[in-house]
């Protein structure tokens, strides 16, 4: 266990823009810059020493009212090690953008896709970044933090115009 | 190319255009609101695309807003088909976060509730996999077990389905006295009825062509897309977090791990019922070593006092309204913690800015994984056969879409 900390420290040590953070329950943990962190996670899954080849989700977290604003974490596993560690991207600004890790874990595919479709973070060079779990044509990004919990929000279903009336669908009279 | 329809009308051979074909979302072999969006050159598919969140409910973002206790009824809802061990793996999770050690009576009792969920949900995934496929009297047979289980997941937690079960902290309540026994009932006579479903499938002509070499992952496939559970052992590779992140006292009990060799629709089969095999040897084990003792921690802080207590003492009563109305007390921070669910790894990752709330909860969900690999597993084979590896990949869209 300790030989892949002392690994990852000094594989850590190579990249100017990864540092290592405390976690809460002891798991090895990163931040990484945006321009270091593809060649950073590249490194740790083809690494003979560390062999991070699993990578266990990608998500997001909306620090709301702070810059930047968004973080990107990544959870890896060494099955050969047996060893879990984070990595998190900050990213921020009008439009967030991180890079895709699709080419490094097929399986990111569906989750960068969630991601996007939940917080409106891009993937550059995702092969086919659209709504997942929301459907192509909705607006908003639910799980932004000023996205409204409860509400009544033009375009979902259900929604209920004004005076306690369904809303007209497409090609009705607005009556 | 020339079609099927082609050489038998004896025709010159055509520009074939490729033809698309919906499935779902209510199909009754998509398990659930699935749409896969088929293109097909006759028979044979040439693309997949797998269209999810029908069921999206938005648990994450429910979550935010909710205590930890609050949120538990909703897991009941993820995998609707092991709801208690949806509870145990949120529960666990949150005392990963808030850091609380629970006594070990708790941690049997809840083994034990993983352990029937596993079973319970394994046979109604070999059930639908076997009707997909034509054996209609499987699917009957697994039913008549999971009643029994059902039966006594009712007499633990009082509801059938919606479980709830768990707390922070340990149980909502001990066992019911009996209990052991009726589960030692149960457990005594299932290995008799497992031997009944493989004499029914393993080795039945029309089922072994079916499901062997189809639906091929190959080992690195199955890391690289992040599979888990059976789908990931069927493919060879040995991990099992039940044993290489052993929790609840798992490593008291002597159990191993299946695993494949080619990584088929049959290698998934074979595993399941070796798991079931495994489930049944630890409950024998839970039931021999139950230990006594409490099954909530005794920290008022993270437990919630006796209902009959609440009503006579001042100090009960005012732990039991904080403890309601405020949450427990988590430390700022970031956790992840995932258990051995029957579908795969369910694990659950934690925001917390401090307080009772978490900042922002994820749901790594094995359904929503694993189901990704389709694609790749149906190209080139009969649409017949994609009910075949649908059955074989075992997914659950409420946990899918959350």
């Amino acid at each position: 266990m300790s030989t892949v900390r002392e690994r990852l420290d000094a594989v850590a040590a190579g990249f100017e823009g990864v540092r290592a953070v405390d976690d809460l329950r002891g798991d090895p943990a990163f931040v990484a810059d945006r321009a270091s962190a593809k060649a950073f996670l590249t490194r740790l899954r083809d690494d003979e020493g560390l062999r991070f080849t699993f990578l266990s989700f990608v998500t997001a977290v909306d620090n709301y009212l702070d810059e930047p604003r968004f973080e990107v974490t990544y959870r890896l596993r060494s099955l050969e090690h047996n060893q879990d560690l984070r990595v998190n991207v900050p990213t921020g600004g009008e439009e967030p953008e991180v890079d895709t890790v699709t080419d490094l874990f097929p399986g990111a595919n569906w989750m960068e896709r969630e991601v996007w479709d939940m917080f409106g973070i891009r993937f550059a060079g995702h092969p086919n970044l659209t709504r997942i779990l929301m459907w192509e044509g909705f607006e908003g990004f639910p799980l932004r933090k000023d996205y409204p919990l409860l509400g009544n929000t033009p375009g979902t279903p259900g929604y209920v115009g004004k005076g306690g009336k369904p809303a007209a669908r497409p090609g009705e009279d607005a009556s | 190319m020339s079609t099927q329809v082609d050489i038998l009308l004896d025709r010159p051979e055509q520009p074939t255009e490729h033809q698309v074909l919906n499935m779902g979302p209510q199909h009754p072999s998509t398990h659930g609101v699935l749409r896969l969006v088929l293109e097909l050159d006759g028979e044979v598919v040439v693309k997949c695309t797998p269209v999810v969140g029908y069921l999206h409910r938005a648990m994450e973002k429910i979550s935010e807003s909710m205590t930890f206790h609050q949120f538990l009824p909703y897991t009941d809802r993820l995998d609707y088909l092991a709801p208690l061990a949806n509870n145990v793996a949120l529960t666990t999770a949150q005392e990963h976060l808030i850091g609380v050690e629970i006594p070990p009576r708790a941690k049997a009792i809840r083994v034990l509730c993983g352990e029937l969920s596993r079973i319970s949900a394994h046979l109604l995934g070999l059930g639908a996999f076997a009707m997909d496929v034509g054996a209609m009297t499987v699917f009957l047979w697994a039913f008549r077990e999971r009643e029994k289980i059902y039966t006594l997941i009712e007499h633990i937690s009082g509801a059938r389905f919606t479980t709830s079960y768990t707390r922070v902290g340990g149980l909502a309540n001990d066992m019911p006295e009996g209990f052991l026994q009726e589960v030692k009932a149960f457990v005594d006579q299932f290995p008799g009825q497992v031997k009944v479903l493989e004499k029914m499938l393993s080795r039945n002509r029309i089922w072994v062509d079916r499901t062997k070499d189809v639906g091929l992952i190959s080992k690195e496939d199955a890391i690289g897309y992040g599979l888990s559970g059976p789908n990931l052992r069927g493919s060879g590779v040995e991990w099992d977090l039940r044993v290489n992140r052993t929790y609840l006292d798992y490593d008291k009990y002597d159990f191993e791990i299946p695993v494949g060799s080619v990584g088929d629709s049959y290698d998934r089969y074979l595993c399941r019922i070796e798991e079931l095999k495994e489930s049944t040897k630890i409950l024998q084990q839970v039931i021999e070593k139950m230990p006594g003792g409490p099954v909530n921690v005794a920290d008022p802080k993270i437990s919630l006092p006796e209902k009959s207590k609440v009503l006579m003492g001042m100090d009960e009563l005012i732990h039991q309204f904080i403890l309601i109305t405020e949450g427990q007390e988590a430390p700022p921070g970031e956790s992840y913690w995932a258990a051995e669910n029957p579908k795969g790894e369910l694990g659950f990752y934690f925001r917390s800015k401090g307080g009772g709330y978490p900042d922002r909860m994820y749901i790594r969900a094995p359904s929503f994984v694993n189901l990704q690999i389709l694609p790749k597993c149906v190209e080139g084979h009969y649409i017949s056969d994609v009910v075949a590896i649908l059955g074989s990949i075992d997914f659950v869209m409420g946990e899918c879409d959350r």
